[in-house]
């Protein structure tokens, strides 16, 4: 098994294959050059981005790439299926409780002042419309997209489709949400440590996924003080604020990386029953939850996917 | 006499419409409602942890092992390179 490694979309890469080195190269380069070429289109921190565009659009048709047409419809799909919980228009609910600059930076600053109380838009991400005949996209006129997450679920799946032609078994991933083309050499799935969501050292349990998605979303990564509450960025599109949870994090496992990334983010903020709603009505889908004291707890065919050391 | 005839054939569109409107009206506010995927009010009940399985911890695991495979996880365990963690 090949490994390479790299900084991207302030997060790391990990690129895993199966196959000599030399062979391998030219399939590593060619998922770092579509990485780089994602991230410009999709960051929401690059003015001149596809996705800072579209923002500026809101509110008339937008001509738009084949690649921010796939994920959008992506995004709206999951947006329904999760009744809204899934959101990737809560940029303003995230920027009034204070992130809205680099983590980096907020650490640095500290505790922010208090946010002002959040107003609803009166549109939101469910009227968005897209016609594929035209390439062309309209968003709501006081809707703002951040795909976040479900971005990087979204290249990882096509990078691993383009490092395909060069191995029979790939993965990657992209700061943790993952996706597995085939399997490594006599095993039946990818081996892959499920950190502790208190201490990146540690690990809770390992897990062991067969192609497809696998993605986690966590309360304990990005946390920051405002005023006198502690905020996190995992916001709950219904009240606009960080969502009160009852769990750390939700690992999902699904056919497709959208799908993993935001039934995951959707699960942590809805639930057991709605996990277990999503469970039966989602092909494919399975999720591990970590409680605060560190137990973990799942779907039944979530036992499938945990690695026994024998 | 077509006057009459004409301006009796418009009250007579106007009234049916109104009517059809308010019979479609009464329909559709009265039909059941489609059950939302999530209740935005529902609160989630300790008694629903119970639904989700417990899923056993890597130390769990090795706990469970023969003293061969404790061996094993003092000796050649390493945890994969591949990682999961809330981006």
């Amino acid at each position: 098994m090949e490994f390479y490694e790299y900084q991207a979309m302030n997060t790391t890469i990990q690129v895993a294959a199966e196959g000599s080195r030399d062979k391998l190269v030219p399939g590593f380069q060619e998922v770092r050059r579509f990485t780089e070429d994602c991230e410009a289109r999709f960051s929401r921190f690059s003015e001149d981005s596809e996705l800072c565009q579209l923002n500026r659009r809101a509110g008339s048709w937008f001509q738009a790439s084949p690649e921010m047409m796939d994920l959008m419809g992506n995004a709206l799909e999951l947006y329904w299926l999760t009744d809204g919980l899934f959101d990737p228009s809560i940029l303003e609910a995230l920027q009034q409780a204070g992130y809205d600059r680099s983590m980096d930076e907020i650490k640095v600053l500290g505790q922010l002042p208090s946010a002002i109380v959040h107003q609803p838009a009166a549109s939101h991400f469910g009227q968005t419309r897209l016609d594929p005949t035209g390439s062309v996209i309209y968003l709501p006129a006081d809707v703002q997209v951040d795909f976040g997450g479900i971005a990087k679920g979204w290249i990882a799946e096509k990078a691993a489709q383009l490092l395909s032609d060069y191995t029979p078994a790939c993965a990657v991933s992209i700061g943790g949400d993952m996706f597995f083309r085939g399997t490594p050499n006599g095993e039946t799935g990818w081996q892959v440590s499920l950190e502790d969501p208190l201490d990146e050292q540690n690990v809770l349990t390992i897990l062991n996924p067969g192609p497809g998605a696998l993605a986690t979303s966590s309360v304990t990564r990005r946390r920051w003080s405002q005023g006198n509450q502690v905020r996190h960025h995992i916001i709950d599109p219904r009240t606009g604020t960080s969502a009160e949870v009852e769990w750390l994090s939700v690992t999902a496992g699904a056919l497709k990386a959208t799908t993993a990334e935001a039934l995951a983010k959707a699960i942590l903020i809805g639930g057991s029953e709605l996990g277990l709603q999503l469970a039966e009505q989602v092909p494919g889908l399975w999720f591990i939850a970590v409680h605060p004291d560190g137990t973990l707890s799942g779907t039944k065919n979530s036992m499938e996917f945990v690695y026994e050391p024998v | 006499m077509r006057k009459l005839a004409k301006t009796f054939l418009h009250l007579w569109i106007s009234l049916v419409s109104v009517a059809a409107f308010a019979t479609g009206w009464f329909f559709l506010a009265h039909a059941e409602k489609p059950a939302p995927l999530v209740d935005p009010q529902v609160q989630v009940s300790s008694s629903s942890q119970t639904l989700l399985e417990p899923i056993p911890t890597i130390n769990d695991l090795l706990k469970d092992q023969s003293p061969t495979a404790i061996n094993l996880q003092s000796s050649n365990f390493s945890f994969p390179r591949l990682r999961t963690r809330g981006s």
